[in-house]
């Protein structure tokens, strides 16, 4: 993940405590919603950033994902989202996340 | 009988293999001044100029694969190194490091490129003998004894010059003022990597074409990614009339076109309607190559365990003139547009760029013979965790027709191969966007393959951080007389 | 579906875009109304 973007959720997760927080990804593919995923829960897998070895443990969800999309309104779902979730790999996206969650 | 209608009269690709020269990609230079022994990783993954031209994706850019044979052939592709074709490229060279190295010093009017003069002892004679070079190393540029180089490498705002495979540095950058950052070593560097390629590719076009000398030339349109500046002005160009000079196009002038990656298409839509108007008559369109993105997945690819196969500079070069009869017309009523209320999600941007415009021309989907968009290379993507691009683009857009039941769904997964093209493009944005497919489009046209060519491009203005948006444009070409 | 959907009311958000995928302005939109506040929001561009 890019290292500005580690550092400013580095930043917020200090200033805020990570129950108050939530990640909400866009990625196109696996690799890249797994590898945000992992950095914001267990640290940068690439031990690149400012969050190399920081577990922060946030909730983090791939907006294709059943519970972020039940949240959504259905309109703006299918007006915003469901032609880029047609389009993409989402279930390979969604279960593998779900993979990660069970560890 | 002629008119004024706009076609496309010829197109040429260059290829600066340039390893040595991957270190100054923006991502290897912050790399390397975290991580100095990152530099001897560098160097190791760097592969030599033969390796570079038996390299598939490279012989495609070149012309001398037809992109069909990117299908055929599985991937990845860096592992599969092909014998070197020793013929002609049919769209332009693969220029090796030190010719444009020695190209940089030659470009440079401020003499802040300076040469170790053995160096040039070497490479002037080379210079000479080759066409393609001669025309543009005809002044001896500033040159240093091998003590005089020493002490500019001394200055801590000097850029050293290397060739992938020697040690000592060839020549040295200078700053071109101490206070500019605008100045520094490394953009003007930056800007005559730019300034060397895209004048490679206008020369190789000249080559390539009947009908147009260098004194034809009316107007240079760049479409390059650089910004070209002082302090109190940065990105104030003009990098194509820098190329139009270089390149020896004494009665042309220039113009640059600036729309992040997307830019070509702009300029070959501005450069035709300039055609169509009577205002230009020969108009070349070029995009010089990009050396801050040299490397920028080199850390992905490192590894691995792979080359660092970001390791050349990309240039493109298009000449739009009046319609001969023959060339490719620029349908200037299909031109796609990406409106601010459109947003940024993929889907929305394809609807205004493929879809609308196809229906303005009330066509069908089946009268598109080929749409290209973003030909990025997925050997370097794909081991960047980023995917394959090009796939990804026309799924994306299969998707976004079938919703419009332009298409059935049943032929989103066979969309790409039956209208697209396999990513080959270096990650030089700019070049990748549709443009680099231009001589093959052509090519494609000239035998009969293809009736019509859309070409997508599309920018991401947020990186700037003035807008929130994304643009993008798209361009139809069609077969003279369809 | 029966999932149960995730409560965004009171919390902070960070919105990791992507240009070829879901980008951050879609997803502020998409998730607009649920009472989150955006702390971050970013768009990446691989290419």
């Amino acid at each position: 993940m890019d290292l500005e973007d580690q550092g400013r959720i580095k930043e917020l997760a200090e200033a805020h405590g990570k129950d108050d927080l939530v990640v909400l990804l866009g990625a196109p593919t696996t690799e890249s919603s797994q590898v945000q995923f992992e950095t914001v829960t267990t640290g940068d897998p690439s031990y690149a950033g400012p969050l190399a070895g920081v577990e922060l443990g946030l909730p983090a969800y791939h907006v294709f994902e059943p519970n972020v999309k039940a949240a959504i309104d259905p309109d703006q779902y299918a007006e915003n989202i469901e032609v880029l979730e047609m389009g993409l790999d989402a279930d390979a996206i969604v279960d593998a996340l779900a993979g990660m969650r069970a560890g | 009988m002629p008119t004024n209608r706009p076609v496309i009269r010829g197109a040429a690709t260059a290829l600066a293999h340039t390893p040595g020269m991957v270190r100054y990609g923006s991502k290897p230079f912050r790399e390397a001044k975290a991580e100095p022994e990152f530099l001897a990783e560098l160097t190791r993954g760097l592969w030599s100029y033969d390796e570079a031209c038996r390299y598939l994706p490279n012989q495609v850019f070149i012309g001398s694969q037809a992109p069909a044979r990117l299908w055929e052939v599985e991937q990845p592709w860096f592992d599969k190194l092909a014998d070197a074709d020793g013929g002609e490229p049919p769209f332009g060279h693969i220029l090796e490091e030190r010719r444009f190295l020695a190209l940089l010093a030659c470009a440079d009017p401020f003499k802040h490129v300076l040469l170790r003069e053995r160096f040039w002892e070497e490479m002037g004679p080379v210079m000479e003998a080759a066409p393609l070079t001669a025309p543009l190393a005809s002044r001896t540029p500033a040159l240093l004894t091998d003590a005089q180089m020493d002490t500019e490498l001394e200055s801590p705002n000097s850029l050293p010059l290397f060739t992938a495979g020697e040690g000592a540095p060839v020549g040295v950058v200078k700053t071109g003022h101490s206070e500019d950052e605008a100045l520094s070593a490394s953009v003007l560097l930056e800007n005559l990597c730019c300034k060397v390629s895209g004048t490679l590719a206008v020369h190789e076009l000249l080559n390539h074409v009947d009908g147009l000398g260098l004194g034809d030339v009316d107007l240079v349109l760049s479409c390059s990614e650089e910004a070209v500046g002082d302090r109190y002005q940065r990105g104030g160009g003009n990098m194509a009339k820098a190329i139009a000079e270089f390149a020896g196009c004494d009665l042309g002038t220039g113009i640059d076109i600036k729309d992040f990656c997307a830019a070509p298409i702009p300029a070959m839509v501005i450069g035709a309607s300039l055609v169509e108007s009577g205002v230009f008559e020969n108009v070349v369109v070029v995009g010089g190559g990009s050396l801050p993105k040299l490397g920028m997945k080199s850390l992905y690819h490192l590894e691995q365990g792979i080359p660092v196969l970001e390791d050349a500079l990309s240039a493109v070069a298009v000449w739009i003139g009046r319609d001969d009869g023959k060339s490719p017309t620029v349908n200037l009523q299909a031109v796609g547009r990406h409106p601010v209320k459109a947003g940024a999600a993929l889907d929305k941007q394809f609807r205004e760029l493929v879809l609308e415009p196809l229906r303005r021309l009330e066509w069908g989907v089946d009268r598109l013979d080929r749409v290209v968009t973003e030909v990025h290379n997925p050997d370097i993507t794909v081991s960047a965790k980023a995917g394959d691009v090009a796939a990804r683009n026309y799924k994306m857009m299969a998707a976004m027709l079938a919703m419009a039941k332009e298409i059935d769904k049943s032929d989103i997964a066979g969309f790409a191969r039956a209208k697209g093209v396999c990513g080959y493009a270096p990650t030089q944005g700019h070049i990748a966007s549709g443009f680099v497919y231009v001589p093959h489009a052509l090519r494609e046209m000239a035998a009969g393959d293809i009736r019509n060519c859309m070409l997508v491009a599309r920018a991401s203005l947020f990186l700037g951080q003035m807008t929130e948006l994304t643009d993008g444009m798209s361009v139809l070409i069609e077969r003279n007389g369809e | 579906m029966s999932a149960e959907p995730i409560t965004l009311n009171g919390k902070k958000l960070i919105i990791l875009g992507e240009r070829d995928g879901v980008p951050a302005p879609v997803i502020e939109q998409a998730i607009a109304g649920l009472g989150g506040e955006v702390a971050y929001a970013a768009t990446q561009c691989f290419v």
